[in-house]
């Protein structure tokens, strides 16, 4: 296999380490997603050793990923060929595969992505008839938030999953769009307030994360 | 370009023409009527918005992963099409062919995964050898410039600070090297990395011909030594690591009299606001702040550092928390200047220093949680009139640290800053 990126796995097995001995400071330290470390510290402990907990776990949510592809080829193209082939060429691609052998944030995420596009395309194809999936949608916008900042693009897909059904349609049923758009956006607006009632402050940093990718965007150049 | 290599890379080469061609044929709009039309529609669409915000932003392969799994949806959607394709040019056991292909590609996939990775023992000799050399020059500090993608982690201690600059080689295929050097590192500053560290390490990427070296030579007028080599047969390439060393004393010093040093070499009067006043409730600052209803006298007698004047303009504000000054007694030299706002504040020092010249500045922080800083210089012309203000620093530090010394440039004209 591919040598392991080392330095990144370092940094996450000391951001669960810390995170199990109540020490905060791996959040100004390490300026990444928090869910990931979180999410491995309540399975690590005592018991099992950080690096074997987010290993298990990264290798769990690429396995997940799959089984995601294939459902969602499937009900893309209504046949479960196709989903048998999506997840085939997902299965063998060799980047994913690397990538679940290493302690990274990606596996989650793309979990986290491919989830929120199946509900997406579920209501699209449902046109749009099961007001859970908007509020499950915004839920996933919000973890993908927190695994990454680029998470962020995953709030675009219901406002994108509306217009595709106002052009499908016709704009047929558009009380319907706007009452889940209103319910995504409900779901979405309640957890990032908490998240920011809380305290945290990684959405207080997305600010900078944006404007360090767009420095054109940078308001006095923070960096 | 960086974003069309990584696309190719992440969903690998055929998969990823497999999706190129999906897009082509998807919007030559002869799929209208079908039940997946709309669906595809909205993973063409999230494709789109994945790689719209990322072509513009220079990122590495990791960064354009989201574009695998719509990419994934649209090569199956070819793989599909393929059948109808081949049929329409009259191609007999179309359906054959393309599973035996598909078989093929799964399995170059499969042998790319599981190949195993040529070894790279200059990852683990790279740190030895940068340390063997400090030992030997009595160095006890240096810094690393790594020039190019080493195809790993190099894993050096911390008197090594590694600085990664962008992923290019230099090589004898580049015009021009001596000029591509200085683009490359256009954001650090050789002269503050000359005067604090005894040598700088410089690892290139090169082929068999050797150009970094004298290109280097002809810019900065200062011949690196090779000290390391590895040539790689993958790729023919060689891993060169280079020594140049600092011709500053002060580079030499230990941190200690480093910052003994600069200290007494200190331009900035009272830079280390070891000198204080006591601010009368009658200074003009303090008059401008109780007109805005503020007052900084909560605690007592208000002191602050000499030569240093409050701007009393904007800020200082209550708003929720108390605004306010203190100068606290520091281990060692100096005071600590400690000012703490709901809103944005500021100091001054009203010294001037000529302008057209290039200075060095070092500042120690300890800020609290999503404080930001911000070192300003003010222009003002012989007559004394302010022109403008400059940003010098802009940095929202994330722990108590020494900041690299930064260096600025005055701008020339006739006057000061």
């Amino acid at each position: 296999m591919r040598e392991r990126a080392p330095r990144d796995e370092k940094i996450y097995i000391q951001a669960v380490e810390k995170i199990n001995s109540s020490d905060n400071s791996w959040r100004l330290e390490y300026n990444f997603g928090p869910l990931m470390p979180q999410i491995a510290a309540i399975f690590s402990g005592a018991t099992f050793r950080a690096e074997t907990v987010l290993r298990t776990l990264n290798m769990l949510y690429s396995m997940a990923w799959l089984i995601l592809m294939f459902f969602l080829c499937r009900d893309v193209f209504s046949s479960n060929n196709a989903g048998l082939l999506g997840m085939a060429i997902a299965a063998f691609n060799p980047y994913s595969a690397r990538l679940s052998s290493e302690i990274l944030r990606d596996p989650l995420y793309m979990l986290i992505f491919t989830l929120a596009l199946w509900c997406a395309v579920k209501i699209i194809i449902s046109n749009n008839q099961n007001m859970w999936l908007p509020v499950m949608l915004g839920l996933l916008t919000f973890l993908g938030f927190l695994s990454r900042y680029e998470g962020l693009e995953i709030a675009f897909f219901m406002p994108l999953a509306v217009a595709v059904l106002c052009l499908q349609y016709k704009c047929s049923r558009l009380k319907r769009h706007l009452g889940s758009l209103a319910a995504y956006g409900l779901t979405l607006g309640i957890l990032i307030c908490l998240l920011i009632y809380s305290g945290n402050d990684y959405a207080l940093n997305t600010k900078n994360k944006i404007c360090s990718y767009y420095h054109f965007l940078a308001d006095g150049k923070v960096k | 370009m960086t974003f069309v290599i990584n696309f190719f890379q992440v969903n690998f080469i055929p998969f990823g023409i497999l999706t190129v061609a999906g897009t082509i044929c998807f919007f030559s709009g002869k799929f209208k009527h079908e039940k997946w039309y709309w669906p595809l529609l909205f993973i063409f669409a999230i494709l789109m918005l994945v790689s719209l915000w990322r072509i513009p932003v220079a990122l590495t392969k990791r960064h354009a992963l989201p574009t695998l799994m719509p990419g994934t949806v649209i090569s199956v959607f070819m793989i599909m099409l393929l059948p109808k394709i081949l049929s329409f040019f009259h191609v007999k056991y179309a359906k054959a062919i393309i599973r035996a292909a598909l078989a093929v590609l799964l399995l170059i996939c499969a042998v790319k995964t599981l190949r195993k990775q040529e070894s790279k023992p200059y990852l683990q000799e790279l740190p030895e050898v940068i340390k063997a050399d400090m030992v030997n020059n009595n160095a006890g500090k240096s810094v690393l410039l790594v020039f190019g993608d080493p195809g790993g982690h190099i894993n050096v201690d911390k008197s090594i600070q590694l600085i990664d600059i962008e992923n290019k080689y230099i090589n004898d295929k580049f015009t021009n090297a001596e000029y591509q050097i200085p683009k490359l590192i256009k954001n650090l500053s050789l002269d503050v990395l000359n005067v604090q560290y005894p040598h700088i390490y410089l690892l290139c990427i090169e082929n068999e011909l050797s150009v970094f070296a004298s290109a280097w030579a002809s810019k900065y007028r200062n011949k690196p030594d090779l000290i390391y080599e590895y040539a790689r047969n993958k790729n023919k390439v060689n891993y060169r690591l280079y020594r140049v060393a600092s011709n500053c004393l002060t580079a030499w010093l230990p941190d200690l009299e480093f910052n003994k040093f600069m200290r007494q070499k200190n331009i900035l009067p009272n830079g280390d606001f070891s000198d204080k006043i006591k601010l009368s409730p009658d200074a003009l600052e303090m008059q401008i702040l109780s007109k805005r209803g503020i007052s900084l006298f909560a605690d007592g007698d208000l002191y602050i550092p000499a030569g240093w004047h409050i701007n009393p303009n904007s800020g200082w504000s209550g708003k929720s928390a108390p605004a306010g000054i203190k100068l606290n007694k520091r281990a060692g030299c100096g005071n600590q200047l400690a000012m703490y706002s709901a809103t944005n504040i500021s100091l001054w020092n009203s010294h001037k220093i000529p302008a057209d010249e290039k200075y060095v500045l070092g500042v120690n922080v300890d800020p609290s949680a999503n404080s930001v800083l911000h070192v300003y210089v003010c222009y003002y012309n012989k007559a004394g009139k302010a022109l403008r203000y400059e940003d010098i620093i802009a940095i929202r530090p994330s722990s108590k640290e020494i900041l690299p010394l930064t260096t600025f440039s005055l701008e020339k004209f006739d006057g000061y800053a």
